[in-house]
């Protein structure tokens, strides 16, 4: 890991970084990229098939976890190798079926997610979607990813998880979940195994053929559905290119593409959203990725919708929350929501920097 | 220890005033100052980082600033070339980029500027002491003085050269950065490509103003010799790269008679002003209509207008865990090439965005 | 950095093991640890201080471990101090015992003056367990003299803390002379230039005064001449953060005399009292407001005392500061409680009331509303209906959801005094503006409160009035309401009874519109509001009306509904199986092929939870 950036660094890597560089980075926990958590070492060549005694053991993980208690280091590593089982054959593009409620981002606030749940239904009684962004930030990234892995595994036709792009290795490392799963665990070995995770996650799926699902947006370099499908998915965000974009682009409101602020992916304009769903036979792209008060928005003549749920992003943003129940005839619904009440939410300060000048 | 109990401890320092520390032996440093008209000697070494040094009277701003820069290399004109233009926070000086400044001009054929701010180096008052005040827009109005200079001057000696600026500021300067964009001439702002702020926040910047009497107390203005003085900024961990420090930090030292060395720089001074360094940086950042790249040290500790900024995909963040708050002085490789890369994407009007969508011609514009 | 940390663990251990040989490998190690520049580490090494002490034995531990201590709690940072502070509170056993324990005293001295808040109070509980632990000899010999030198020492911080290590020593100072004097040094301290100091001594001495109400026969009349005394001050004092304390050290003071019976200083304590409740500190006024039940307690032996108090109390009500109000109005039934005499309550308190309920503050009316049903028991039945009910009325049409929900709440007293009937009318509005409420959790609260007024209300009422409101909340757009709309209906059906059930609730459900069970929500809603029905409604109602909506869905096109209805039948099974001879002919015959059926369901859920019910019923039928 060279350089711990949001926005992965190209060009950085043409040129060979100067071997002085990290002789100044005191004891960062630099993982290199050659260790593997073992997770995927062997992988079943068949979709995972749940016995009673897997299933007695999810259970009982799903409500460990839905009390908010972490699992311990080798509970983790069973889970996500039977993940890896059934993430791997799940596709580029995930079909999934409607009735379906769809989501964004949650990035660790574990109580609002049950709270999601408190107001959308239980999983497996009501589908989910969700569309990534599970851990950072928050202050129980290793609860909310747990738990809704176990959902994944337990209930695999009920709900379908995305992969974000907070859910890689370099990220992870900056806004949260690295130091949290240290600080929880005592090591990086369960941030390994989710990381190493992360690459089986599908990054598109597509409800009834009709609702383009994703984190981030459209690319220039994807025109039609099928060429996600082309993709090799099963590796870290790239720093650029199609699978970036899919995780990284906004639109925007201005036409065509445009070069994107956040220094990854690219922002589409109206037209580039309309000829997509053209193209594609397709009514609505959703997508989370940013983060909007009232939980969803339209943009682009509600060609694409943006849905963010978690409510009072950083315990600090005072934004609403939303999800997206779909119904079988593909009647929308929007549920807004606020914070959970939580006891002992830990208040928000922050250490004062030893400095101001 | 729990966080709630670190806390505590933290909330509460920041209360109670701490014992006083290595306090000047002989008195404020200001009472020893060179006298205004005198010339200032730069410490050696500077033009290994820049090509040229300066001392640029302004007489409408009544001060005679010291400058450090490096021209662009003449380059073909079809292309763009950039200059990085540095603002540097308070107590600090022009010579703080020099470790950066000689990275990026060593990569590219890129110009580098960098100055002494008010009150801070050998930037001095043309008259009198007294009448410098130290508001924000003081700052802006100054820096915004130089870079229409810088541009009138990079035109004429580069004519037929496509300029284009990149403005960085570390802490205070960078709040500077945020502030001068709105006050450029419409000439000049055509060419900024982008801002850059080096660790800065402002409501951690705020709350740290709040406990910077303890800061001061800890901080003393005179040390034996300069290398006590190095010594001492990297015991604190206030640079974190020795090579840096020993161009950064004899720049903030003037040599006594006695072999000692006293702060130039009198932070007490700035006192009444600092209400106004901080305040609406991140909304203003965040609004800034051109490109934006924030880079911060150690962590990820935004502010609410910062963190709905990120969220919305406003600006471009970079985090350097491994860095103190002297990003450019502690990651002078990576913040290069950090600065460079952020150039190259948005520094270009006319960008081709690759595209194999066949069905139509799609537009392309640039984020700014 | 884990690294680092597990290291330290190992290394600690491995000097365990060394400890016997008798080399100095822990005591370096951990100077070591907290020589480390990472205070973390520094955190961690001071964590690990007992085992530490363990290994080096009481001897080493008193001569090397303990005078290394006392070094450093001179120089490190708060963070460790705390953690050392709170070690040594429990190191007595390391150092051989009770007869050394003063060896501990100058650290925890040292440590009791820094001037973080944190570390010294850790540092005081700290001194205070080993205080408990020292004999007489050893409290009088260097116990009290760290009393004294704290106390008396230039810095606030030390003082603050010599306030919370009297009561180790107060009540155990049985020579009248020596107590005399530790209430002398208090009350130098209840007199001290810095208002930190001043506010700690207030605080803590309700705890002493209590120490002597605990030995009633310990003090002297001297002594209370210091107490009054201090109180004197304290009640004086220029600051209202020290002023405040002054009403829990009044009580306190009155809780002595009751003990002893001692009446003769009643009326001043009163005549203090009152001038508490009216003095011009608002954080003093509250205080009283928020104390009251407790002060007035306190009097309430005397009636004559308790009328004295009525004017006082009713100004509070009437205060400026609403937070003394908002205090005042949850202390109105227990103080008329306390007055026993209901003319004093109707003519006083009852247009108090009628005045907070009309309170511009939210929180006073929410506040009132919390307690003022408890009035009702308290009032002659006819004041209660005329004077009372009226005001209740009004609140439960307060703009504030809380104000209706807590009268709504405690309705029951009400009901129990003047049944229900003068209150149904204003209910019923009430009731359905919570029920819209756009906060799901206002709409959650009054649904928990409908089965205790269906009760109440008696059926009839409810069919005519809250039928349909009950219903409606099946279709709420969030799910938690509808689940608690259906847990509604049961215990709606488990008061009012299965041919209600039938009539009222299924016959109506099963009439839903067509259109709007189109949507899987409605459908899976349904399905689950019959299924738990189906445990308190007769056998006959489950096979003809519950049964053939079940079935109707084991077809469905979504698998969620199919899974779902396997789980009815499951319940359907248990509930019939009660009458094996009667029903097993439906069971096998129609239920358990359905079973069947789906648990060939293309579905993988469908088939896990049809398995699990095929399962099931199999132990039923057993």
């Amino acid at each position: 890991m060279e350089v711990d950036s949001d926005v992965p660094m190209r060009d950085a890597v043409d040129e060979p970084l100067d071997p002085t560089l990290d002789e100044d980075a005191r004891a960062f926990p630099a993982v290199s990229e050659g260790e593997t958590s073992g997770i995927a070492d062997h992988k079943s060549n068949k979709p995972l098939e749940l016995t009673k005694g897997s299933i007695g053991q999810l259970d009982k993980w799903i409500e460990h976890l839905g009390k908010c208690q972490i699992l311990s280091e080798e509970d983790v590593s069973s889970l996500c190798k039977m993940a890896v089982d059934v993430l791997q054959f799940e596709e580029n593009v995930q079909p999934v079926s409607v009735p379906v409620t769809i989501c964004g981002d949650v990035h660790g606030q574990f109580h609002d997610l049950i709270e999601l749940f408190k107001i959308g239904g239980p999983c497996p009684d009501t589908n989910y979607l969700f569309m990534g962004d599970y851990v950072d930030r928050g202050y129980y990234s290793v609860e909310t990813v747990s738990y809704l892995v176990a959902m994944k595994v337990r209930y695999p036709k009920r709900i379908t998880i995305l992969r974000g792009n907070h859910e890689s290795r370099q990220i992870t490392q900056v806004y949260g979940f690295y130091d949290e799963c240290l600080r929880k665990y005592g090591s990086a070995n369960v941030w390994k195994m989710f990381t190493d995770l992360f690459d089986y996650f599908p990054i598109t799926a597509l409800v009834d053929n009709k609702i383009f699902c994703l984190h981030g947006g459209l690319s220039p370099m994807i025109e039609t559905v099928d060429q996600v499908r082309e993709l090799n998915r099963i590796q870290e965000v790239p720093h650029e290119g199609p699978m970036c974009d899919l995780l990284w682009s906004d639109p925007d409101d201005r036409g065509g593409w445009g070069i994107s602020p956040r220094g990854a992916g690219f922002t589409f304009g109206q037209d580039i959203s309309e000829q997509f769903n053209h193209t594609n036979d397709l009514s609505l792209i959703a997508r989370a990725h940013q983060l909007v008060m009232e939980g969803y928005a339209w943009s682009h003549q509600q060609s694409v919708v943006t849905i963010f749920s978690a409510p009072n992003y950083c315990y600090r943003c005072g934004n609403q929350a939303a999800i997206m129940e779909v119904d079988e005839n593909h009647n929308r619904q929007f549920l807004q929501y606020e914070p959970s009440m939580r006891p002992g939410e830990p208040t928000v300060s922050r250490k004062t920097p030893d400095y101001f000048l | 220890m729990s966080d709630d109990l670190r806390k505590g401890l933290l909330s509460s320092r920041f209360r109670s005033a701490e014992p006083l520390l290595g306090i000047s032996e002989d008195g404020a440093a200001p009472a020893e100052a060179a006298p205004a008209q005198a010339a200032p000697t730069p410490p050696c070494y500077w033009n290994q980082f820049f090509h040229s040094n300066q001392q640029i009277p302004a007489r409408a701003r009544g001060l005679r600033f010291n400058v450090y820069q490096s021209l662009p290399r003449a380059a073909d004109s079809s292309e763009s070339v950039p200059v990085f233009v540095f603002h540097h926070g308070a107590g600090s000086s022009a010579l703080t980029f020099a470790p950066l400044a000689r990275e990026l001009t060593s990569r590219t054929n890129c110009g580098t500027f960098a100055f002494d701010a008010r009150g801070h180096g050998l930037t001095t008052p043309l008259r009198d002491q007294d009448s410098v005040s130290f508001y924000n827009a003081d700052f802006a109005q100054d820096f915004q003085f130089l870079i229409e200079q810088l541009r009138l001057n990079c035109q004429d000696s580069l004519p037929g050269v496509n300029l284009r600026f990149v403005l960085v500021g570390h802490s205070l300067g960078g709040s500077i950065c945020a502030s001068v964009f709105s006050e450029l001439t419409p000439e000049t702002r055509a060419l900024v490509t982008g801002v850059a702020a080096l660790d800065v926040v402002e409501e951690a910047a705020v709350a740290a103003l709040a406990s910077v009497d303890t800061f001061l107390a800890k901080t003393p203005s005179v040390f034996p010799n300069m290398t006590d003085a190095i010594d001492w900024h990297i015991k604190k961990g206030y640079s974190n790269c020795r090579a840096s420090a020993e161009i950064a930090i004899p720049a903030l030292f003037r040599p006594l008679p006695s072999g000692k060395v006293v702060r130039i720089t009198n932070l007490q001074v700035f006192r009444p002003y600092w209400h106004t360094w901080f305040t609406g940086f991140s909304s203003r950042f965040v609004d800034l209509p051109t490109a934006k790249l924030l880079m911060l040290a150690g962590s990820d500790h935004l502010d609410k207008q910062l963190i709905v900024g990120q969220m919305r995909g406003k600006f471009q963040l970079v985090v350097f865990q491994e860095s103190g708050h002297f990003i450019q002085e502690d990651t002078s490789i990576k913040t290069a090439i950090t600065l460079l890369d952020f150039y190259k994407r948005n520094g270009s009007k006319t960008v081709v965005i690759k595209t194999n969508w066949k069905s139509r011609n799609v537009k392309t514009h640039n984020s700014s | 950095m884990s690294g680092e940390k597990d290291g330290s663990e190992k290394k600690i251990k491995a000097g365990q093991g060394s400890a016997g040989s008798g080399d100095l490998y822990p005591l370096a190690l951990l100077m070591d640890e907290l020589k480390h520049d990472d205070i973390a580490n520094r955190v961690e090494a001071m964590k690990k201080l007992d085992t530490i002490a363990l290994a080096l034995g009481p001897q080493r531990t008193r001569d090397e471990l303990v005078p290394f201590l006392t070094e450093v709690s001179q120089d490190d940072e708060d963070e460790v101090f705390a953690v050392l502070a709170e070690q040594l509170g429990k190191f007595v056993p390391f150092i051989g015992g009770s007869k050394f324990a003063t060896l501990l005293l100058p650290a925890l001295e040292i440590l009791a003056s820094t001037e973080e808040t944190l570390v010294r109070d850790r540092a005081v509980e700290s001194l205070n367990n080993i205080a408990q632990e020292l004999s007489e000899e050893q409290l009088f010999h260097d116990f009290i003299p760290l009393i004294e030198h704290l106390a008396t020492a230039e810095w606030f911080s030390s003082k603050v803390s010599s306030c919370g290590l009297f009561k180790s020593v107060l009540a155990r100072a049985k020579d009248d002379k020596f107590r005399k004097e530790l209430l002398a040094l208090y009350l130098q301290l209840v007199q001290d230039d810095t208002p930190m100091v001043r506010r700690a001594a207030a605080k803590n001495l309700p705890t002493l005064i209590d120490l002597l109400t605990q030995n009633p026969d310990l003090s002297t009349a001297e002594d209370w001449d210091y107490i009054s005394n201090m109180f004197q001050k304290i009640v004086a004092d220029g600051q209202d953060s020290v002023k405040f304390l002054a009403v829990e050290i009044l009580i306190s003071i009155l809780k002595f005399f009751n003990k002893k019976k001692d009446t003769t200083h009643s009326r001043d304590l009163l005549h203090s009292s009152i001038q508490l409740i009216s003095d011009e500190a608002w954080r003093v006024r509250y205080m009283a407001a928020d104390r009251f039940d407790a002060l007035a307690e306190e009097f309430s032996s005397n009636p004559k005392f308790m009328e004295e108090l009525v004017g006082p109390f009713l100004s509070l009500c009437e205060d400026n500061e609403s937070d003394v109000r908002k205090a005042a109005a949850k202390q109105i039934p227990r103080f008329s409680e306390l007055l026993g005499d209901s003319q004093v309550i109707v003519k006083s308190m009852l247009p108090t009331i009628q005045n907070l309920s009309m309170d511009e503050s939210e929180a006073v009316r929410a506040s009132l509303a919390s307690e003022v049903t408890n009035l009702a028991p308290l009032l002659p039945k006819k004041e209660a209906v005329d004077s009372l009910i009226p005001i209740l009325l009004n609140m439960l049409k307060d703009e504030f959801p809380e104000v209706r929900l807590n009268i709504i709440a405690k309705l029951k007293v009400v009901n129990d005094v003047v049944g229900i009937d003068p209150l149904s009318e204003s209910l019923l509005p009430a009731i359905t503006e919570l029920a819209k409420d756009v906060n799901w959790r206002v709409r959650m609260a009054i649904i928990d409160y409908i089965p205790l007024l269906a009760e109440q209300l008696g059926v009839e009422f409810f069919d005519k009035q809250l039928g349909d409101l009950c219903l409606s909340w099946l279709w709420d757009t969030v799910y938690s309401i509808r689940m608690a709309a259906v847990a509604n209906l049961k215990k709606l059906t488990e008061t009012f009874g299965s041919d209600w059930s039938r009539d009222e609730i299924i016959a109506r459900l099963l009439k839903s519109d067509s259109q709007l069970l189109e949507n899987f929500v409605y459908r899976i809603t349904l399905l689950m509001a019959l299924t738990d029905l189906v445990p308190v409604v007769s056998p006959k109602v489950v096979t003809e009306k519950i049964l053939p909506f079940i079935d109707h869905l084991a077809t469905d096109g979504v698998a969620n509904i199919r899974f779902n209805v396997a789980k009815s039948y499951a319940v359907v099974v248990k509930s019939l199986s009660k009458d094996p001879t009667k029903f097993s002919d439906l069971i096998n015959n129609s239920i358990i092929p359905n079973l069947k059926k789906l648990s060939q369901d293309s579905d993988v859920d469908v088939r896990y939870y049809a398995e699990q019910s095929i399962e099931e019923c199999k132990s039923y039928l057993a």
